[in-house]
């Protein structure tokens, strides 16, 4: 009974620490196995890969030709960082050119580099680019010249002010695109990035599919270091990232191009300009792609046609001394002047009457010289020069015109040579006609092609059909002719006012 | 018989005082013994740097010592802050995870390193329109390696630390540390992949959500009643466990730069690398 009731306390005892445990705790804690801090020995940082080919020490095209670099658009980049690749384009027999903002003495212009140029290369341009320099380029690549175009989502021009802690930001693509509006490309305002597979950063990707192309030749791997994607209806995309490539702009899955080639091949637009530099030229392909970026600026095929003058001619140039040529004060004069201005411009001429056979040849001459040089011209279809003055010349493309007064400028192109033919009624008027040769300038010639017609001479030196009238060149004038008083009636003159003095 | 009823009833209420009423008495009196448990609410409305990172851990270190501490409300907004710090806080709240369940609530923003901490929690809860995500690391690269007339240095490094490429490469690692603490605190409850993790994007919470990165929406009452829940107690007491320590900081003076005019800007005040989001509106003036 007893042993009841100590049971009965016990519990008793016990109900309030129950109750007061169990209104307070429900339940042990079990913490979750699954959580556990990350294994941070195990982490490696990632090594880029170093499959690149060395690149090639041989000289291996070395013609001379020119490649400009646009630097007159605020470009955002320097030309140190750029040392491999010039160094490439000069192991391979190109010349560099830079075109600058505002001219030095001497420099020429754009206008006038594209003449000889083989190439135009804008990187990361941040001023864009007027309707005549886009003109002056569409027309330089209509012409077999190569425009390289390179846009790079880190070479935006990025003001931060710290006092105020505001930014001012300018992308570069939009100047790029103004340039490349013609071409059906544009760069978008994006930069690309792989967020799963990547070259030690998100925004350094790895690009795989390659378009069938002379530039894409032995690619398997290129790594671009920050890119923007490039839109073409029209042209070859080159180079585009794969599935888990996305663009900032969108994370849809496009096939996103950051190489594009225009439809012509004449314009290679590219989004990354990193990778031209060191040490990112060595890191998988992308000393290749660099390699046939260089083949692909020194493959102009040029055609040379007039509006190139003076920049036609590419070996020594000889001026002929035909028969109809006599060398006189007037003659010597006008020989020395071209002599001048051909020798400012780093190009050699000599005066004779055999040129080599590698050498370029400019031949003065009148319509009707019996110079055998003038049988160049009789494959130009339609052109007939007058056999003597008073005939008319016709000419391609302007039809049938008066001789008088007018000279002619033709370019023929031989297989190793240029022919640059001035020819005019007169040997006077040839020479009058060789001062574009003096001047280097060919604006006042009407040019189609490789011939130009020209002002030269006075139509007065001819006979106009006036020979009925007899002019007197010495004629005395006298002011008492009563002619002159029936041409020229003297007006009446007011009497003069009295002054006070009388 | 008389004699024999009050001595009878006596005996009853002796026996009653002795066996029910005492023994009671005393078990209410034990019962008190029984300490009102405690759910401990640890604050961050700062960058995680190293000032608030060691007030942090003073109070965990608190929270996993104090038995009748049961569980930790971790309440958040922060937009993260060093990574050594961010690291140092996770791994201590891991510890405490183990014996004591840890929730955090995001009252405004956990990004970035803070989002890493709640990633060391059991549950994360959060207010609909706070800002969740931004994971990963942000680095300003140091210069290119330099050599000066009048400074020697013992290696090309001296003066910079490390090469840009490989300080760039580094960031990596840290990364890889951050996406492994989000995916083995969220388990399987994650949504998104690691494309989608990785991309840096915020989210709102709501979005959050969806995606894995919370566990719900709601009050911060409400995240006190899930972590008494998990912590398995039914009726409690909060302290905020900042009181519980000494250690006070100066609100933000350490981490942020400040301008002459005395703006406290969400720019670090020196360059390093941080588990930071610096909101984009923050770089442009109002």
């Amino acid at each position: 009974m007893k042993r009841k009731y100590i049971y009965i306390a016990v519990g008793i005892f016990l109900l309030p620490i129950l109750v007061r445990g169990l209104w307070f705790y429900r339940g042990w804690y079990r913490a979750p196995s699954t959580l556990s801090a990350p294994d941070y020995e195990s982490f490696r940082m990632p090594i880029p890969p170093t499959n690149s080919e060395p690149k090639s020490e041989e000289i291996t095209d070395p013609d001379g030709r020119v490649v400009l670099f646009d630097y007159s658009h605020y470009n955002q980049f320097n030309f140190a960082e750029l040392d491999p690749f010039l160094e490439d384009l000069s192991l391979r027999g190109a010349r560099v050119e830079i075109v600058q903002e505002t001219y030095e003495p001497g420099e020429r212009p754009l206008h006038e580099r594209l003449k000889y140029a083989s190439a135009y290369v804008v990187i990361a341009p941040q001023a864009s680019f007027s309707p005549t320099t886009v003109s002056l380029v569409e027309r330089f690549v209509d012409r077999g010249g190569r425009l390289l175009v390179i846009s790079d989502p880190t070479r935006n021009l990025y003001d931060y002010y710290y006092e105020y802690f505001s930014e001012s930001y300018i992308s570069e693509a939009l100047m790029a695109d103004s340039l490349l509006a013609p071409f059906d490309i544009s760069y978008a305002n994006d930069f690309l990035y792989n967020l799963l597979e990547n070259e030690g950063n998100f925004r350094h990707v790895f690009f795989h599919q390659f378009a069938e192309d002379e530039l894409t030749d032995d690619l398997s791997e290129l790594v671009f270091y920050g890119s923007r994607s490039i839109q073409t209806n029209s042209g070859i995309a080159l180079v585009t990232g794969d599935e888990q490539t996305r663009s900032s702009q969108t994370s849809a899955d496009t096939d996103l191009a950051v190489a594009v080639r225009s439809l012509d091949g004449g314009v290679l637009a590219i989004g990354d300009f990193t990778f031209l530099t060191a040490p990112y030229n060595q890191v998988a392909d992308n000393q290749i792609f660099i390699d046939h970026l260089i083949d692909f600026l020194l493959s102009r095929e040029r055609s040379v046609d007039l509006t190139d003058y003076p920049y036609i001619f590419r070996q020594s140039v000889a001026l002929l001394k035909s028969e109809d040529f006599d060398l006189t004060s007037e003659t010597l004069e006008t020989i020395t002047s071209i002599q001048n201005t051909f020798n400012t411009r780093g190009q050699n001429i000599v005066f004779t009457d055999e040129p080599e056979t590698d050498e370029d040849v400019i031949v003065l001459a009148p319509f009707d010289s019996e110079s055998e040089y003038l049988d160049a011209l009789e494959n130009i279809d339609d052109l007939v020069l007058p056999i003597d003055t008073f005939e008319n010349l016709t000419v391609p493309h302007f039809g049938e015109i008066a001789s008088e007064g007018i000279g002619l400028v033709v370019i023929v192109q031989e297989d190793d040579r240029t022919l640059l033919f001035l020819l005019a009624a007169s040997m006077d008027d040839v020479l009058e006609l060789a001062s574009i040769l003096e001047t280097d300038e060919i604006d006042n010639c009407l040019v189609w092609e490789n011939i130009g017609i020209c002002k030269a001479g006075s139509a007065m030196d001819y006979d106009y059909g006036f020979d009925d009238y007899d002019f007197d060149y010495d004629y005395d004038f006298d002011f008492d002719d009563p002619l002159l008083d029936d041409l020229f009636p003297e007006e009446d003159q007011p009497e003069p006012t009295p002054t006070p003095e009388g | 018989m008389s004699d024999t009823m009050p001595g009878k009833k006596w005996k009853t209420s002796r026996t009653i005082i002795i066996f029910l009423l005492l023994p009671l008495l005393v078990g209410v009196a034990f019962s008190f013994l029984i300490p009102r448990p405690i759910i401990g609410v640890i604050r961050l409305n700062d960058a995680i740097y190293f000032e608030s990172a060691n007030a942090l851990i003073q109070q965990i270190e608190y929270a996993r010592e104090n038995a009748r501490i049961r569980a930790v409300l971790l309440v958040l907004n922060t937009p993260g802050g060093t990574v050594v710090d961010t690291e140092a806080v996770y791994l201590e709240l891991i510890q405490l995870q183990a014996q004591k369940p840890v929730v955090a609530y995001v009252q405004g923003m956990a990004a970035s390193g803070g989002y890493y901490l709640s990633a060391a929690s059991n549950e994360v809860y959060s207010g609909p329109s706070s800002i969740i995500g931004n994971v990963g690391v942000i680095v300003t690269l140091p210069e290119d390696p330099f050599i000066v007339e009048d400074i020697f240095t013992t290696g090309p490094y001296k003066m910079t630390g490390a090469a840009r490429d490989t300080t760039l490469r580094e960031i990596d690692v840290i990364k890889q540390g951050f996406y492994q603490a989000v995916i083995s605190g969220r388990g399987e409850r994650l949504k998104l992949d690691a494309e989608g993790l990785l991309s840096g994007q915020t989210w709102l919470a709501s979005e959050a959500l969806q995606h894995g990165l919370i566990d719900g929406l709601g009050s911060m009452s409400e995240a006190l009643d899930h972590t008494a829940q998990l912590a398995k107690i039914g009726h409690y007491d909060v302290v905020e466990l900042q009181n519980q320590i000494n250690y006070s900081i100066l609100y933000s003076y350490g981490f942020f730069t400040e301008t002459s005019e005395g703006v406290i800007t969400p720019f670090p005040n020196k360059a390093g690398i941080y588990l930071l989001y610096v909101p984009p509106s923050a770089r442009r003036l109002p």
